[in-house]
């Protein structure tokens, strides 16, 4: 475990496996190992594997259980909710992606760039919000974002804002969304970014110096290329995750007099076929969707970067 | 020229970094203020003017007795549901970190890999798909619904196998085994002992997923009695009249007491990210430590 | 309505041209409002405005060009324009203290004697008058609120009895009618129902024969479905008038959207024009 006050490169992972031991010995060994995993092998195929089985099996079916090929995707993606749905997570995903690449990587960069100890302060300050992540925070903005109440008030009157319905329009809300996302996960996303400049050798930042590169040349040409892998872990993860948008979009269309679709995102939407349609075969498709969505990136991160240990 | 650019950008970052930081703390302050102001002081005041102590016990005072207690019956159900999970989770995830790093069998890298996967996968992606599952055993409604999902946490497995495979060495578990020990005894004397660091870790990251989850608890339980903190927020939210007056017009829930719900739903992991500060950071770290 | 010589408007015409005046006249007082979910049902269900008339089972009337639609929004997109009507919501937390005094006239539900004008209208200084009439044809209204109460199919034995006497208590007896703001739907609890209004010293005038005839008038046309007719209404028209569109421009809209919720409950919908 490594401290981000530490700017050692993390030490390589240990891999000592031996192939020589005795046949007898591996045996008994094996039953060890399925004794100490079973208890979460057991939880993995209850709350992992059997349920995505099901859905499968539900989307694929209709409700008297007989197989209907592709139907239930065809008809829940001809369903004129649906394009919308995706669209609206598409412009959401758009601005909070931009964002962590560009706010963020300019902060961390910056806080790599002054005293540790004021970083490390500021570091703090960025991460709090995250304790208020979910429903708190969906609250906390919706707060912020009535001019009625809000502390940026001067801020909204400037855009011409006056009553919570007007800042909270449709169009206004993949926006509203990435910041709500911003506030309380951008902090996070420093840390780790800070952390991963922290991990770049001194030599390689004071040879560049010496060369007479500026702090942003330093920056662009040597700091950015070596932690391009951590870049990408990040937007990977923040894209999978935020293609599941349920809470914000739930609790802002619950404070908006009901002038928000309940079918904003397609999570929603998935949740409306199963609990307003009755239509659990629709919901599991939806579902299938986003489960493909989330397994395309993990597979993504897992075979084409080499970011995790696997050996 | 030199000296100049470089006070110049010095002073820039700085700005920059203070505009983040009022972007990132007005909310909270605000937030823990709000309790100390009528609903109607909030409209009308300076968002920042100080209120009174007063005004802070009424809504208080309001808050906690709304509906025979309501906050509290909530602030349990979040408890038992986060601290259920979280101990299932220890007990299936750190035995499981060692056997993945430091035990053979057949599927070991199988199930390292489908581990990855799914810790990788958003949970919420699973959220319906188990609430169909559970629908299918008629478990839609009680706590285990939500407690037995919370305990299968990937991420912790990792973060164990991490741990084990890089901290613990192999030859220290041999010498033991050479000592006499056998298996059960090499993981109960000597690694079970060393993943003091490892638990606390966990703990941490399964609490404040458990306890900001909303999604799943949302369909997994439908009766008020049963809901955890936010889900409570979203039920105050759709009753107050300060946000759906045409709903609500009957409910005593204004601004100042729905901060105070927030304020309570939030302290926990607050308290926790004070305290924890350092051995989060590693943690955040630690998902992915192959450099 | 004396202090400022106005007279009160019988039709919907004669309450444009209040509108028209009272915005030259006195600005910043109102006639109206159009700013939430349930204003479909205050302006366009008392035109009868065909965009939920379910004409036999599993089919729907959903026709956004029906004059009777235009004819409303014609009528309101002018007085949006010159703020005698606001979009401001009566259900915003701030409606009370921007309107206070302000509210020449509102057309509206019952209940918003009770629920929406205490602390906005001084007691005393409100007066309610008939539904107002499109001039021609018998003058219908909307209706706007109210519900149904289900008993699952689930409750059995003792719990099912003691469930429907909870239910007909509900839905029947003045101990729960009378604490409502919401008109009684209940016959026989209409006359206390409005003695009760009248005690609370809020009306100047009788209620009791302008209510009693106006619930008799509610347009038929409008029937309940599976989807909240109400919601596609904020969802559509509201939210375009706050981005500063108009009525008329944002009906075609709302109609489609309709017809996608009612084809996707498996209804067929008609346009008859």
């Amino acid at each position: 475990m490594k401290s981000v006050e530490s700017s050692e490169p993390s030490t390589p992972l240990v891999s000592t496996d031996s192939l020589s031991s005795p046949l007898r010995r591996k045996r008994k060994k094996g039953v060890a190992g399925y004794a100490v995993v079973s208890g979460y092998f057991v939880l993995l195929i209850l709350f992992g594997v059997a349920p995505a089985i099901y859905a499968i099996t539900l989307a694929f079916t209709a409700s008297g259980g007989h197989f209907t090929g592709l139907t239930n995707f065809i008809k829940t993606g001809e369903d004129f909710r649906f394009l919308p749905a995706f669209e609206n997570v598409g412009k959401y995903l758009f601005i909070w992606l931009a964002s962590l690449v560009v706010i963020v990587l300019g902060l961390a960069l910056m806080l790599h760039s002054i005293a540790r100890r004021v970083s490390a302060a500021f570091r703090f300050i960025f991460y709090l919000p995250g304790a208020l992540a979910g429903a708190a925070s969906v609250l906390v903005w919706l707060f912020m974002l009535d001019p009625t109440v809000s502390p940026w008030r001067l801020f909204l009157g400037i855009f011409g804002f006056k009553n919570l319905g007007q800042t909270i329009l449709p169009g206004h809300l993949p926006l509203i969304f990435a910041i709500i996302a911003f506030w309380a996960g951008a902090g996070g996303w420093i840390v780790v970014t800070y952390g991963a400049l922290n991990n770049i050798p001194n030599e390689l930042i004071e040879a560049a110096q010496l060369d007479g590169a500026g702090a942003i040349q330093t920056a662009l040409r040597i700091k950015l290329p070596l932690i391009k892998k951590w870049i990408v872990f990040m937007l990977i993860l923040a894209f999978a995750a935020g293609t599941q948008l349920f809470v914000e979009p739930q609790l802002v269309g619950e404070a908006s007099l009901g002038l928000i679709s309940p079918t904003w995102s397609p999570n929603e939407l998935a949740y409306y076929f199963a609990f307003q349609d009755n239509n659990f075969n629709y919901a599991a498709a939806i579902s299938v969707d986003l489960l493909v969505i989330g397994l395309l990136c993990a597979a993504v991160l897992v075979f084409r970067t080499k970011l995790f240990e696997v050996e | 020229m030199r000296l100049f650019n470089r006070i110049w950008s010095r002073t820039a970052s700085y700005i920059i970094l203070l505009a983040f930081t009022a972007f990132f703390v007005v909310p909270v302050i605000w937030l823990l203020f709000a309790p100390f102001k009528t609903d109607h002081n909030l409209v009308f005041q300076n968002p920042f003017a100080l209120g009174s102590l007063g005004n802070l016990f009424h809504a208080a005072h309001v808050m906690f007795t709304f509906e025979d207690y309501a906050l509290l019956n909530w602030l349990k159900n979040s408890a038992i549901y986060s601290f259920g999970g979280i101990v299932i989770a220890l007990i299936c995830s750190i035995p499981a970190g060692y056997g993945l790093a430091h035990t053979q069998f057949i599927g070991r890298r199988t199930l390292l890999g489908v581990t990855l996967f799914v810790m990788i996968m958003p949970a919420t992606a699973l959220v319906l798909p188990l609430f169909l599952e559970a629908n299918a055993v008629h478990a839609v409604g009680t706590p285990l619904a939500v407690i037995l999902p919370f305990s299968f946490f990937p991420f912790g497995v990792y973060l164990a196998y991490i741990f084990y495979s890089s901290s613990v060495p192999k030859d220290l578990l041999a010498a033991a085994r050479i000592d006499g020990c056998n298996e059960w005894d090499v993981f109960r004397r000597i690694a079970l002992p060393l993943a003091r660091p490892i638990i606390a870790l966990v703990t941490f990251f399964a609490f404040v997923a458990n306890w900001n989850n909303f999604f799943l608890p949302f369909v997994m339980l439908p009766n008020s009695t049963n809901y955890p903190l936010p889900i409570g927020l979203q039920d105050l939210l759709s009753a107050t009249p300060a946000f759906n007056p045409g709903q609500g017009g009957q409910v005593p829930i204004y601004r100042p007491e729905l901060a105070i719900a927030t304020i309570v739903a939030m302290a926990p992991v607050m308290i926790v990210f004070l305290f924890a500060q350092r051995s989060l950071v590693s943690g955040l770290l630690a998902g992915a430590t192959k450099e | 309505m004396t202090q400022f010589g106005y007279t009160v408007p019988t039709t919907w015409q004669g309450w444009q041209t209040l509108g028209e005046e009272v915005a030259t006249q006195h600005p910043g007082y109102i006639v109206g409002s159009v700013g939430d979910n349930w204003d479909d049902d205050i302006y366009l269900w008392p035109s009868e405005c065909h965009v939920d008339d379910v004409v036999k089972t599993d089919t729907i009337d959903i026709n956004a060009a029906d004059p009777n639609c235009t004819r409303a929004t014609a009528l309101i997109d002018p007085l949006i324009k010159d703020g005698a009507v606001t979009t401001d919501s009566v259900f915003s937390s701030t409606f009370g203290t921007t309107y206070n005094n302000k509210i020449l006239m509102m057309v509206g539900p019952a209940w918003y004697g009770q629920y929406l004008f205490p602390g906005i209208v001084t007691k005393g200084d409100l007066a309610v008058a008939d539904p107002l009439s499109w001039g021609s044809g018998a003058t219908v209204t909307g209706e706007v609120g109210g519900g149904l109460w289900f008993m699952s199919s689930h409750v059995t034995g003792a719990a099912k009895t003691l469930t429907a006497s909870i239910l007909t208590w509900l839905s029947t007896s003045y101990g729960s009618q009378g604490i409502s703001p919401g008109y009684p739907a209940y016959v026989a609890d209409e006359t206390p129902w409005i003695a009760g209004q009248q005690a609370s010293g809020l009306y100047s005038n009788q209620i009791a024969p302008v209510f009693a005839k106006a619930a008799t008038e509610v347009w038929s046309g409008w029937s309940p479905v599976p989807w909240s007719t109400d919601s596609v209404f904020g969802s559509t028209v509201v939210t375009g008038l706050n981005s500063g569109s108009t009525m008329s421009s944002q009906l075609a809209g709302f109609a489609s959207q309709l017809a996608d919720f009612a084809q996707s409950d498996g209804y067929t919908v008609v346009t008859t024009p």
